[in-house]
């Protein structure tokens, strides 16, 4: 079997990159290992999808439904139900199913749109027994919105990213009560809008520099230990232990990038983004493996991983078909107060802009972001307020880019919040 | 007069604005915008959400069908409405924006599918 461009997911960044490349004229296989397409969206029913593509707020399925109608559309081979093994230097897939068995694709280029996974309670060494009870946030999501199941009746959730937030208003729809949400760090870990929303729109308790200490229960959970934590040591101080009774613990702890297939073909991953180091058009190190949407960086919005999925999925189909422009590679490295940013190169000879998309360390107001070569300033913007759990982002003007000798930081200044 | 605190979620600044409320006269203080002090008033004459849930549907490839109101119903209905929802069920196929509950608590606003759901 021969293709010319595998799309290794089908989320919405499998989805997009597919579509865009399947437009130029090439041949596309997109391998699936869910029964569906979608990824994560057919279980995200809550609106607040596709603000800034469709200019209105969608609900997860509705993001999804789009892409899938337009894939569908497209002359796509689909395998859905199909989980990718291996791939090599030399561009072999190596996948399975149930129908098939196991087989081989031979392709000109690959596009890495696994996705995130959830991090667990063991990556974050949460002590005590191990009962029934113990659920990661998108597990609940699935298991509530898709397949009906509810989980129990005395919610207590760890920590504070959008999904617990999400699902802490789900299980009070639902009929259950939500203890309280505790996160270790002393701010949140969603965006504004979920924090109100989904917490203060039903009175559920966020309780900043707490964690758990303890689980409890030996069949199912009967409570959690929770204590106050010390800013300076994150530890927990002594004699601010309480117990809360409840059943089910919900973990909403970070996402990590799933990039063990991409790890087989020794592609440069970036230190703080846990995926692929890649370029303006979303290429990696591996020259025709390109990658997008969440397995190179975890994203707060959908629309951002279409946008950047889209690049990768045409610059794909120009890879194909020898007409990529291999400009000379620059660098861009986080500089002060920003935590990574992507893409980590740019090649020059642009002929478009170029938007970064970066995360800082700390919360700022009156920002001021710069994008520097040694004293020459390439871009700078302003922002109000920047936020570790919301992306900034900051575009470079092609002859400003093509200016660039090696290599560009960027940076941000502001008041500590 | 009563004060009201609001989270203004415009924007990624999220200011803390107050509502003065005095009869039918609103007094905004704190916000930084236009679309701001539109918002907290909003919020505090008539605070309003798009209902998202599920509803059980038979036959189809999933045990639950996603659903949305059509336009936002006021927040105070959201539990009344999902209890409505709660009992409602279809039967696959649906389309994606097919009718699945009409006139939702009498607000006029029609709940409906938010994806297809084939038949197996």
């Amino acid at each position: 079997m021969e293709t010319d461009v595998v799309v290794i997911g089908g989320g919405p960044a499998g989805l997009a990159a597919a579509a865009i490349a399947s437009q130029q004229q090439v041949d596309v296989t997109i391998f699936e290992r869910a029964r569906e397409l979608g990824g994560i969206l057919p279980q995200c029913i809550h609106n607040g999808f596709g603000n800034f593509i469709f200019n209105k707020m969608l609900t997860g399925p509705e993001y999804a439904q789009h892409y899938i109608d337009l894939v569908k559309k497209l002359k796509i081979h689909i395998k859905t139900d199909t989980t990718v093994l291996k791939i090599t230097k030399d561009k072999q897939i190596i996948a399975t199913n149930s129908k098939d068995g196991l087989f081989k694709i031979k392709t000109k280029s690959i596009i890495l749109a696994m996705g995130c996974r959830e991090r667990t309670r063991s990556q974050i060494l949460l002590p005590g027994s191990r009962p029934a009870g113990i659920y990661t946030a998108g597990t609940t999501q699935r298991l509530i919105n898709v397949d009906g199941i509810m989980l129990g009746s005395k919610i207590v959730i760890l920590g504070s990213g959008d999904v617990g937030l999400i699902m802490a208003r789900r299980f009070i729809l639902e009929g259950a009560e939500v203890k309280g949400v505790f996160e270790i760090l002393p701010h949140p870990g969603g965006l504004t809008r979920n924090i109100v929303q989904c917490l203060e729109d039903f009175d559920i308790p966020l309780n900043l520099c707490h964690t758990i200490t303890e689980i409890h229960g030996k069949k199912r959970v009967t409570g959690v230990t929770v204590a106050e934590i010390d800013r300076s040591t994150f530890n927990p101080k002594k004699g601010t232990e309480f117990f809360i009774p409840c059943d089910t613990l919900v973990i909403a702890v970070g996402l990590i990038p799933e990039n063990e297939l991409s790890k087989q073909v020794n592609i440069s991953m970036g230190p703080n983004t846990g995926g692929p180091v890649v370029d303006n058009n979303m290429q990696t190190s591996e020259a025709g493996v390109f990658a997008c949407g969440n397995v190179v960086h975890v994203h707060d919005l959908v629309d951002d991983v279409t946008i950047s999925s889209e690049l990768a999925g045409k610059a794909a189909a120009e890879y194909v078909k020898n007409q990529i422009k291999e400009g000379a590679l620059k660098s861009i490295h986080p500089g002060k107060n920003v935590f990574y940013v992507v893409p980590q190169h740019i090649r020059c000879d642009l002929k478009s802009s170029v938007t970064l998309y970066f995360r800082v360390k700390n919360i700022m107001k009156n920002a001021e972001i710069k994008l520097t070569e040694k004293n020459y300033i390439v871009a700078q913007k302003k922002e109000r307020i920047v936020k570790p759990p919301e992306i900034v982002k900051i575009d470079i003007l092609p002859e400003e880019a093509n200016k660039i000798k090696q290599s560009v930081e960027v940076s941000v200044e502001g008041e500590l919040f | 007069m009563i004060t009201k605190k609001i989270t203004c979620i415009c924007c990624p600044l999220g200011c803390s604005v107050n509502v003065i409320i005095n009869g039918d006269n609103y007094q905004v203080i704190g916000e930084q915008c236009k679309r701001g002090k539109d918002y907290a008033i909003q919020e505090v004459k008539d605070p309003r959400r798009v209902l998202t849930t599920t509803v059980k549907i038979n036959f189809g490839i999933q045990k639950m069908l996603p659903v949305k109101s059509k336009n936002e119903v006021p927040k105070n209905l959201l539990n009344e409405c999902v209890k409505i929802l709660s009992k409602v069920v279809v039967e696959a196929p649906i389309r994606c924006g097919d009718v699945v509950y009409k006139n939702i608590h009498d607000t006029r606003i029609d709940i409906i599918a938010t994806r297809d759901m084939e038949r197996v």
